[in-house]
């Protein structure tokens, strides 16, 4: 898992340093990228559960406050999830694993919500810390709850997509990616199909940063196949579900070819 | 020999842009497959080649079809690396016999052919009925241990179990639909591909005979309808492709019947025939006559009429037919093929006229190669109500290695279905040999105006408006309706499937 971390790393910094033709302008960027290594290395060698939660507060705090945009945004978010944890205290340890889920959720909602300032391309190396961050949160917490929620959040998905007249993928693609991060979390997968999966949902966050000129218009097709592999532990849950939303996604993937194909492509 | 063709790959993509020669390509193609023929033949795979769990298969189907696909791969007009990409793909899905790997090589084919080509519906119902197989297939084996070449199948459910099979049927279905359009080629690894993955999972198969009636009806409703557009053809062409469709339910109908060898055999026969008038159209594009004989071996050897390859194979399958259901339907695709071919020598008869005594020596040798060839597809095909013990499916047997076991059967039935249908034809023949072209014209006529009244009312709409209008309106109005229709029909579909699972959810 590491490798794909640090493939996607250099490739992000090839791109961004390609892009740009001063260098100056890539220095925060930089900085962002080593303090996430930092804080991954910390997440390998640290195995307490509050060192865990330690270290990625502080990176989190570090990264929004030197750089971040919107902060009221941010503090408020952060202290409903501090709030939600405090809870936990109250009711004595009873609904741990579920507060906790709650917890990673907003953190979840923070990471992919966050603007910066300077460098809007900053937001790449900050949702990679927060992906390894839940890939290190899944083998901890472990909710009932969580499925249910999950299947609420995929008929929210889908009345937006029908809302939006089933025209693609692209425009919802926000709140899908947040659902394919938590379905990877929610669910038990294999290792080959996580790390697929955490594959695919890099690939898609960079081209959302970069926008590389080949493959924008493949983003819908990259959520399909990402969401091919969240459906396969999520079919035991509810089978007819997985089929309506492959076949709506199927549906949208029509349109938006069809839309592309005439030139009218509406980011 | 993944690794072998890998590198030759590579080598060709980083050499692709600076070629001027185009036999450069071909001699590297002919390369790599002579080598992993070599390889197979040897028994000697090499290391990814056992990690992706290929066996031995028979040197002379890797051979046959590969070198099928690589005419095919290189008439596309995708860039270098996607070809590339697509000849290694389909490679790994011929040898490996392993199960996942053969799921997510035919996905990954599937969603290049989609993001490659224009786009029709009918494309993402095939990518939708696959990635659903898939689907059901790793989340069966997810609650086993998973490895790379397991081979086996379990049903864990029961509604997979229901469905399973019926989703490979029909997803067999929608590509053989999906190969034409009168507009787009066919396309060879779109026909053999589904046909190999569903040959991969025979073991799957827990029913046979029930679907034949559905998915025999909806194959025959599909011909009909493409019928209505060969009434109205101009070019010989597309009547050639439309005979290829109704062969193509001959191996359809075998696939049906579970006899997934000679399904795949007589696919690769007929693609095979079409190839060859394909790349020989080509080849000898400035030769008239010599294309006239191409054309009409082509047009004998694909349409049913008795003594031609596929009328034998046509017969052969009606005599296995058990059910009523495949029988009517092979007669209606049978009667429908004649008839065709007919009027296609009617029409185009005085084009394709050639005068072989006074030809070329060209003309002569062409003739005669192709005489040959037929006469050996025949041979090699010979049902086993023809041929003696040695001799039955030779093709077949050397392809797959299967055994015949001759059933104590006189060939009754199968002599009886060949008089017949020989009859059938002579009158048929007389029929339209004597029949006035208004008649003929008029009876096309009505039976176009028939299905057309049966189809969707927007095709007549976008008729209309482009006769009326002038060509901003016309652009404009197909852009609201198929936002309109895609979005009605889906949005319809999608509600109802919300309310029951949420229903579903709540209980």
């Amino acid at each position: 898992m590491i490798i794909i971390f640090l493939i996607f790393t250099i490739i992000s910094l090839f791109l961004r340093t390609k892009e740009s033709k001063n260098i100056q302008e890539c220095i925060p960027f930089y900085i962002v990228s080593t303090i996430s290594w930092i804080s991954f290395l910390l997440y390998l060698y640290l195995d307490t559960p509050i060192y865990l939660f330690a270290t990625f507060e502080i990176t989190t705090f570090l990264v929004m406050l030197s750089v971040g945009k919107k902060l009221a945004r941010f503090f408020q978010l952060k202290f409903i999830s501090f709030f939600v944890l405090s809870l936990m205290y109250i009711f004595d340890g009873v609904f741990q694993q579920d507060i906790l889920y709650i917890y990673v959720l907003i953190s979840t909602i923070i990471a992919l919500t966050s603007s910066f300032k300077i460098d809007k391309k900053i937001s790449f190396p900050f949702i990679l810390f927060n992906i390894f961050s839940l890939m290190k949160a899944r083998e901890l917490i472990e909710s009932p709850f969580s499925v249910t929620l999950f299947v609420a959040g995929i008929i929210m998905i889908l009345v937006l997509l029908a809302k939006d007249r089933l025209r693609g993928l692209t425009l919802q693609s926000d709140r899908i990616a947040f659902l394919l991060w938590l379905g990877l979390f929610t669910f038990s997968i294999d290792l080959y199909f996580l790390l697929t999966g955490i594959t695919l949902l890099l690939i898609i966050s960079i081209i959302r940063t970069f926008k590389p000129k080949g493959l924008v218009k493949m983003i819908d097709m990259f959520l399909y196949l990402a969401s091919l592999i969240i459906l396969i532990p999520f079919l035991k849950v509810s089978f007819l579900l997985a089929v309506v939303w492959l076949l709506t996604f199927s549906i949208c993937l029509f349109n938006n070819g069809r839309l592309l194909e005439k030139g009218e492509c509406h980011d | 020999m993944f690794e072998l063709i890998l590198i030759t790959s590579l080598c060709l993509i980083l050499i692709d842009r600076k070629l001027t020669n185009k036999m450069i390509p071909i001699a590297i193609r002919a390369l790599q497959i002579i080598i992993s023929s070599y390889c197979i033949y040897k028994n000697n795979m090499g290391p990814s080649a056992n990690i992706l769990g290929s066996e031995s298969v028979s040197t002379l189907l890797f051979f046959l079809v590969s070198v099928l696909f690589s005419f095919d791969i290189e008439r596309l007009k995708y860039r270098r690396y996607f070809k590339e990409l697509l000849f290694l793909l389909t490679a790994i899905i011929i040898t490996t016999n392993s199960l996942p790997v053969v799921v997510v090589t035919t996905l990954f084919v599937i969603t290049i052919f989609i993001s490659k080509r224009r786009k029709y519906f009918i494309d993402y119902i095939s990518l939708f009925l696959l990635s659903l197989i898939s689907l059901i297939y790793f989340s069966e084996l997810s609650t086993t241990v998973l490895t790379v070449k397991d081979s086996y199948f379990l049903y864990l459910t029961e509604v997979s179990e229901m469905i399973f099979y019926p989703l490979i049927v029909l997803f067999v279905f929608v590509e053989f639909c999906r190969l034409w359009g009168m507009k787009r080629d066919v396309s060879t690894i779109l026909t053999v591909v589904p046909l190999i993955f569903a040959y991969k999972f025979k073991l799957a198969n827990s029913f046979e005979q029930d679907l034949s009636m559905l998915v025999g009806s909806l194959y025959l409703i599909y011909i009909l309808m493409m019928a209505r557009k060969v009434l109205n053809s101009k070019s010989i062409k597309e009547s050639l492709k439309y005979l290829l469709s109704i062969s193509l339910f001959t191996s359809f109908a075998y696939f049906t019947l579970g006899k997934y060898e000679t399904s795949l055999t007589f696919t690769l026969s007929l693609m095979f025939i079409f190839t060859l008038y394909r790349e020989a159209m080509n080849f000898f594009s400035n030769e008239t006559e010599v294309k006239k004989v191409i054309t009409f071996f082509s047009l004998i050897n694909l349409s049913a009429i008795p003594l031609s390859f596929s009328g034998l194979g046509i017969i052969d399958a009606l005599s296995l037919a058990g059910g009523p259901a495949v029988f009517s339907y092979l007669i209606i695709a049978m009667i429908a093929s004649v008839i065709t071919l007919a009027f296609t020598l009617k029409k185009y008869g005085d084009d394709l006229f050639v005068n072989l005594l006074e030809g070329t020596s060209k003309v002569k040798v062409v003739t005669v190669i192709l005489f040959i060839t037929s006469l050996m597809l025949i041979f090699s095909n010979l049902s086993q109500y023809l041929a003696n013990k040695n001799n039955v499916m030779r093709l077949e047997s050397l392809l797959f290695g299967s055994q015949f076991d001759m059933i104590k059967n006189t060939g009754f039935n199968y002599n009886l279905i060949f008089i017949l249908f020989l009859i059938g034809v002579i009158v048929i023949g007389y029929l339209v040999r004597n029949i006035s072209d208004k008649l003929s014209w008029r009876v096309a006529f009505n039976f176009d105006e028939a299905i057309r009244s049966i189809s969707l009312k927007e095709i007549k709409v976008k008729q209309a408006a482009l006769k009326e209008n002038s060509v901003e309106s016309v652009v404009k109005n197909e852009r609201s309706e198929i936002e309109i229709s895609s979005f009605k029909v889906s949005f319809l579909i999608l509600t109802t499937f919300l309310i029951i699972s949420l229903v579903i959810i709540e209980l």
